[in-house]
């Protein structure tokens, strides 16, 4: 998925969640070193993968998105809640993500206009 | 108003590592009003020197200045020691082991450092480490970061 792709996707998705534009993006470039899994806790947050690579093992609730299993009929690249990502790899590799930050605080301020 | 604490720890393995982070801040959450960082140290038999542990830099979302930047320092716990003066048993515990005595001499302050962070959705966080970089080596420690919140009850 490219980023452009990507930025199409979400602004459709979170309308249709009913976020409308309230929401912060976010680029999260992940590094793996060999053999490590990372855990993301996403439960009021939504990641998109961009640019995934092989080798790499990403699963929540939604889904998975791994190359190589051969026991689901579709890869997700949208992912909320506990997200493991692993790099079973034995070199480094990197993970992009797409984080969709809502803004459900009442509280909180928003970004004055410059 | 109530109040409630958030706490992110992060491990740190080698020298000069930077990690990532961030809070996710519950949506009754008003102002955030203190914070502690506090240090465990797991691989290192004796650190010398400045006591400067790391860098730790927070920013929250939807404004511009509503940041935080702090060096984690480690408390001197030897010398806390003997400024307590207390044995495990005057400090009303009986049964004394070295995690208990340890437990102790770190709690040197236990009251946050106040700070004021306005509401947010979440907030950012960058610690980079500078003991294993001034010592050369690469030591293993647990910090933790610990936000004071207030809120309201919805």
């Amino acid at each position: 998925m490219t980023t452009a792709l990507a930025q199409d996707y979400l602004r459709g998705r979170m309308q249709e969640l009913g976020f409308g534009d309230h929401y912060y993006l976010r680029l999260r470039h992940f590094v793996l070193r060999p053999r490590e899994k990372i855990t993301i806790h996403a439960d009021v947050h939504l990641y998109l993968l961009i640019h995934p690579p092989f080798m790499v093992r990403i699963q929540s609730q939604y889904g998975i998105y791994d190359l190589t299993v051969d026991n689901v009929n579709e890869l997700q690249y949208e992912h909320q809640g506990i997200i493991e990502v692993e790099n079973y790899a034995s070199h480094l590799q990197h993970v992009q993500f797409i984080q969709v930050i809502i803004q459900n605080n009442d509280y909180a301020l928003t970004r004055p206009k410059v | 108003m109530i109040g409630d604490i958030i706490i992110q720890t992060l491990l740190i393995t080698r020298a000069g590592q930077q990690q990532y982070f961030e809070f996710n801040i519950p949506r009754d959450v008003v102002s955030i009003t203190g914070i502690i960082t506090s240090v465990q140290l797991i691989d290192a038999a004796s650190v010398a020197g400045t006591g400067q542990v790391g860098f730790l830099q927070l920013q929250t979302t939807g404004k511009a200045n509503g940041c935080y930047n702090s060096i984690v320092k480690l408390e001197p716990a030897t010398a806390l020691k003997a400024d307590l003066g207390l044995k495990v048993y005057q400090a009303g515990f009986i049964h004394s082991n070295a995690l208990l005595t340890n437990g102790l001499a770190q709690r040197g302050r236990s009251k946050p450092e106040t700070i004021n962070l306005p509401a947010c959705n979440n907030v950012y966080g960058n610690y980079k480490d500078l003991l294993g970089k001034l010592l050369s080596k690469n030591v293993q420690y647990r910090i933790a970061i610990t936000l004071w919140t207030k809120m309201i009850k919805l």
